[in-house]
Order: C-alpha cells, then sequence, then structure tokens
C-alpha cells in the first residue's frame, strides 16, 4: 500500500456515521434469528397469534383473494378452497415444521452421532460394520424408503420423524467418525492412555468436546432441509395428515388451483422459502462461530 | 498412597527389563525394533537411555508401558515393575498400573494437554483415573502438586487453560500430571527437547528435586548428551535397537567404551572447540533402518575402528569395568590411568 500522507490532518479517520453503519450491518447479520424467534413464538403460541380457527371451514367464502372481508371478519391472506383462513392455517402450519424439522435433527444426530463416535472408537469390527450400513443407508432413494415406512407404520408426526431421522443420521455417523479417529490420533489422547484412563472415559472427556461443535454446524443446516422434506412428504400425502395444517399440505391444494387462486400456494411457499433461507443462514454464522479456521 | 510393595527385597530394582525383545511388522515381514535389551532401575535412580533417533529409544519406553503400536509385538524377554512381571498382565491390570505405578511426560507439551480442559482438571483426573480420594482431597492435591512443580500461585493457574500457559508451564502441568498418583517410576520421553534451554534447565532441575524429595526412579529418553550429564546417574547408549554400553555418567564422560558413545560424545558442539570456518564434528552415516540391520555389530558399518571380525560377529555386553559395560570387540582403551571406577557413587543403586 501506498499511502501517501502529506499532513496529519489528511489521515482519514472513519466517520462516526460510518462506525454506526458498520455495526448496524454487523448486528442484521443476524436478522434470521428474529425469524427463527418469530417462528418459534409461532409454533409455541399459535392460538395467540391466528385471527382465526385454522380448521374451521366457511363454504361461502371458498377461494377468495388477500383482503377479502365478510360479516366483519377479515381474512388477510384469502382463503382456500374450503373457505379457512390462509394466514391462521399457516401460523398453525409453522408447529409442524419446527417440530418435525428439529425432532428429526435431534433423533438423527443424537444416534448418527453416538453411532460415529462408536465406529471411530471400536476401529475392529464394530467400526466398519457402522460405517457400511451408513453407506448403505445413503444409497437408499429417500421418497422410496419413506414410502417404505409410512406404509409399514402409517403416516403421523411421529413416523415423519422416524423417516428423517433414518434417512438422515449417516451424515451424522460421517462427521462424527472423522473427528473422532482424529481426536484419537492427538497426542492428548495418547497421553489418557498412558495415564490409565478407560476408552469409555477418553471419549466422554477428550473426543466428545471435540466432536460436538461439527455436529452442531452440520444439524443447523440440516433442520433447514428437514423442513423441506417434511413439506415434501406431506405435499405427496406421505406427512402430516389433514385438517392438520401443514405448509407442505398448503401447496399440495394449492396446486390445483394455482391459475385461479394463486394465493394458497404461495404463501405457504414464501413461508417455506423464508424459514429455509433464515435457518441455513444461521447454520453458515453458527459455523463460522465455531470454526476458528474460517471460510 | 502408594500401592503395596514395600514387602519387596531391598535390592530388588524398581524396574528390571531382561533379554527383551520387540518385533515390528510391516509389509508382511517382521523387524526386530529391541533385540535382547536388558536395563534396570533402582529406587530412586535416574537413568538415561541415548542415541540418535530411530535407535529404540522411544521403543522402549512404549514397551515397559504396554503401549506398542499394533503392529509391534513382545517376542522374547520379561519386563519386571517392583518385581512383578508386566509383559504378562492383562490389559485391564496394565491399564491400572499406567499413570498409578508408572507415568510418562512426554516430548511436547503444547500438544499432550487437552486444549479445551482448564490443567488443573487435567492433574485431577488422573486422581479420578485412578479413584483416588473424593473431590475435595483431588483439589488439594492438585494444589499441592502444582506448588510441588513450581507452578505459583496454583489456585489461579490450575483454572487456566493450556494456552494461557508457556511452554514450561505446561511441562511443569504434565509433570504434575505424571506425578499425581505418586508412581514409582516416571519415564520422561524427551522431556525437554521441546522447550528452550532456560526453561530446560528449570525443568531439569524440578526433576532432579522431585527424585530427591519423592525418591521417584526416572527413565530419562534424550538424545541430548548434555541433558544426560546433568541429571543421570547411569547411562544407556543404545544403537539400532541395542544397547551397546551402559556405565555410570563419570565413567561414560571419561572412558567411553564403545566408538558409537565416543562418537556422541565428540559430536558435542562446545563453541570453544570448534575451529574458526571448521566443520562440527559427526559421526559419517546414519542409523540403519530395521530392515537392514547388519548381522554383526550394527554399528561396524559406521565405526571408525572397524575390522574384520567386527562385520560377521555380533558383540554381547562385556564388563570393561565394575559396572561399566560395552558390546565391542575392540573397546576403547581407557585414556590416561587405568584405575577403576569403584567410587561412582550410582554403582548398584542403594
Amino acid at each position: 500500500m501506498n499511502l501517501a500522507i502529506n499532513e496529519p490532518w489528511e489521515l482519514e479517520l472513519p466517520s462516526t456515521r460510518t462506525v454506526r453503519f458498520v455495526k448496524a450491518r454487523t448486528a442484521l447479520r443476524w436478522w434470521p434469528v428474529a425469524i427463527l424467534l418469530v417462528a418459534a413464538f409461532a409454533a409455541a403460541f399459535p392460538f395467540l397469534l391466528a385471527p382465526l380457527n385454522p380448521d374451521i371451514t366457511n363454504l361461502s367464502a371458498r377461494l377468495e383473494g388477500p383482503g377479502y372481508s365478510a360479516g366483519g371478519v377479515r381474512f388477510i391472506l384469502g382463503t382456500d378452497n374450503l373457505g379457512r383462513d390462509i394466514l391462521s392455517r399457516l401460523i398453525w402450519g409453522v408447529r409442524v415444521s419446527v417440530v418435525v424439522a428439529t425432532a428429526s435433527v435431534l433423533v438423527a444426530g443424537g444416534f448418527g452421532g453416538a453411532m460415529g463416535i462408536i465406529a471411530g472408537a471400536q476401529k475392529k469390527i464394530l467400526g466398519p460394520v457402522i460405517m457400511r450400513v451408513a453407506d448403505m443407508v445413503l444409497s437408499i432413494p429417500f421418497f422410496l424408503l419413506a414410502i417404505l415406512v409410512v406404509a409399514a407404520l402409517g403416516p403421523s408426526v411421529r413416523n415423519l420423524v422416524i423417516v428423517l431421522a433414518l434417512v438422515r443420521w449417516p451424515r451424522y455417523a460421517r462427521v462424527a467418525y472423522a473427528q473422532t479417529i482424529e481426536t484419537s490420533k492427538r497426542e492428548f489422547v495418547q497421553a489418557a492412555i498412558a495415564l490409565g484412563a478407560r476408552k469409555l472415559r477418553i471419549v466422554r472427556r477428550h473426543i466428545l468436546p471435540e466432536v460436538l461443535p461439527p455436529l452442531v454446524v452440520v444439524a443447523t443446516l440440516e433442520v433447514g432441509l428437514m423442513v423441506v422434506y417434511e413439506a415434501a412428504l406431506s405435499f405427496i400425502g406421505l406427512g402430516v395428515q389433514p385438517p392438520t395444517p401443514s405448509w407442505g399440505a398448503m401447496l399440495s391444494t394449492g396446486q390445483e388451483f394455482v391459475s385461479t387462486a394463486w394465493w394458497i400456494s404461495t404463501f405457504p411457499g414464501l413461508a417455506l422459502f423464508l424459514l429455509v433461507v433464515a435457518v441455513n443462514r444461521l447454520g453458515d454464522l453458527v459455523r463460522d462461530r465455531l470454526d476458528p479456521r474460517g471460510h | 498412597m502408594r500401592p503395596v510393595g514395600q514387602a519387596n527385597v531391598v535390592a530388588e530394582p524398581v524396574l528390571r527389563i531382561e533379554d527383551l525383545s520387540v518385533c515390528v511388522e510391516r509389509d508382511g515381514r517382521s523387524n526386530l525394533a529391541l533385540s535382547s535389551v536388558s536395563l534396570s532401575i533402582s529406587n530412586g535412580e535416574i537413568v538415561g537411555i541415548v542415541g540418535e533417533s530411530g535407535c529404540g529409544k522411544t521403543m522402549m519406553a512404549l514397551a515397559i508401558m504396554g503401549l506398542m503400536a499394533e503392529n509391534c509385538r513382545t517376542v522374547h524377554g520379561s519386563i519386571a515393575l517392583q518385581g512383578l512381571e508386566i509383559t504378562s498382565l492383562s490389559a485391564r491390570s496394565m491399564r491400572s498400573f499406567r499413570g498409578r505405578r508408572m507415568s510418562m511426560i512426554f516430548q511436547e507439551p503444547m500438544v499432550a494437554l487437552n486444549p479445551l480442559m482448564r490443567v488443573g482438571r487435567q492433574v485431577e483426573e488422573v486422581l479420578a483415573i485412578h479413584h483416588i480420594g473424593n473431590r475435595s482431597e483431588r483439589r488439594r492435591r492438585v494444589r499441592e502438586l502444582f506448588a510441588q512443580v513450581g507452578l505459583s500461585g496454583s489456585g489461579f493457574r490450575s483454572r487456566q487453560y493450556p494456552h494461557e500457559l508457556s511452554g514450561g508451564m505446561r511441562q511443569r502441568v504434565m509433570i504434575a500430571v505424571a506425578l499425581a498418583a505418586e508412581p514409582a517410576l516416571l519415564i520422561a520421553d524427551e522431556p525437554t527437547t521441546a522447550l528452550d534451554a532456560t526453561v530446560q534447565a528449570q525443568i531439569l532441575d524440578l526433576l532432579l528435586d522431585i527424585r530427591s524429595r519423592l525418591g521417584t526412579s526416572i527413565l530419562f529418553v534424550t538424545h541430548d548428551m548434555g541433558v544426560i550429564a546433568e541429571v543421570a546417574d547411569r547411562v544407556v547408549v543404545m544403537y539400532a535397537g541395542q544397547v551397546v554400553e551402559v556405565a555410570s555418567v563419570q565413567d561414560l564422560f571419561a572412558r567411553p567404551g564403545h566408538p558409537y558413545t565416543a562418537g556422541l560424545l565428540g559430536s558435542i558442539t562446545a563453541a570453544s572447540s570448534v575451529p574458526e570456518g571448521g566443520d562440527l564434528p559427526t559421526i559419517a552415516g546414519r542409523v540403519p533402518s530395521l530392515e537392514e540391520i547388519p548381522l554383526g555389530c550394527a554399528f561396524a558399518p559406521r565405526c571408525a575402528k572397524v575390522q574384520a571380525h567386527c562385520i560377521d560377529n555380533r558383540p554381547q555386553l562385556a564388563t570393561l569395568e565394575t559396572g561399566h559395560l560395552a558390546a565391542c570387540w575392540f573397546p576403547l582403551p581407557s585414556v590416561g590411568d587405568p584405575r577403576t571406577s569403584a567410587t561412582s557413587h550410582s554403582e548398584g543403586g542403594k
């Protein structure tokens, strides 16, 4: 850099305005948190936010556009083919998305993480067996497995979580496995062995703290995908069953009327988009925070 | 707190290795990494193992700890710790010995400590592993240990993470970890190599201090003759997996019997001894890899005094004078007067 400063007053310090702007921009990076807080609140207390009952049908007010009002009742985002309020269904629908996504990530992450650590710690027989099973699961097409499981167990929120966990655990297992192997080679683990520590103790004290951060990063990134998967399964009718509101199911209903009543499918789609982008963005932020190497 | 071992005969050394051979299997072939090594350490004695890299020093340390890699196997010989044979112990009892009866200090304190754990916790961990004391007793012991290894303000130090400490402090923590369960034998594998010279001297002082206060026997593995001179009572010189010379530190430095030892001593650099612009003295050639150890004297290819007899016949350790053994067909003559080393203080332990 060639800075030619002739006089001291030519040295430009960032103005208060610039500092404020930079600070504001840094704070704004955390916008996904705001969206997720709203989503979490809606999932926990939909009855406080939703203007109307999401399940009450009104055949005289079916397929009405956004802003429609009748008899003193206002349908801000319009009504669907059964005259139900879109906004209310949207708000109640968050619950399914959030619950299914979090639950499946927790189950898949917990199970996959444990499997990966076990595989990394038992390198002789159990490790290869676990990792080959993980490879097998990854090679099965997702929807095929989903249809199979739902056909066997029947569609429900619980089974949805099972399906998603069943499909996604290998991802965590691989991360945990790699991290376990890598940490096992570090000298402080060798030192712990030299001090007489048992395997379980080494895993708990030394391996786990090294494995958890990357698992958390994967998990936050997976949440977004799980939201999409849930919607996709509900869309093809394998997920949440009517009348429980779910964004995927709403999209599915809306596609029949997309040329005449665009709002039925557009708003859930938009909500889905917003939620997934927010989750993914948060995942990136978490990764930046947890990974000192940066990206 | 020390495990009951007082019933032992006084003469029983803390560690006795006899005729130990270890082979390493690689690519379907197996080679001897240690061949017929014998060694004993008495109570409170510091024995140094020297040799260039790849001479089997670390292999010996790992064999004692039972921490050899999976492709290594003890083919012959015995290792007895406080009179108890440990080569045949189950993995479980071996584990209960590690850290408790024998402990190890690693070369690099930067990586041998868990970066995510407070150092006090890491010392406490050893006590927890061996079920020593309850929570508060362990805490007290940690404070005691920190004071013992010279980490002042120990309450504050023990709450720090490894990255907040200097290299020397970390090595002090490592020593505290190794000493926590009061082992009878401490194996120090190049404990000062990663430290700078002044810190190195402090750590050596600390080890000497520990020996005199706690009576811990120390097996000191190093390639640094200067360090050996400073701490060891007795020295075992290793070359290509064999013991080539054993002597008290005075005898070894005064009258090296094996040409290899002489070469090592000759390579110590004293600033005054090197002529301006001259080359540093070295031993020509390099340590043979496990596959290429000669049939005869392993040192023969590099030896200045090699004779035909050395090529085909492997020399055994033979006594040169009391307590001074060398494995050489033509040991170097004693320099100056040929008096024996009866005055050597460390002869025969105690």
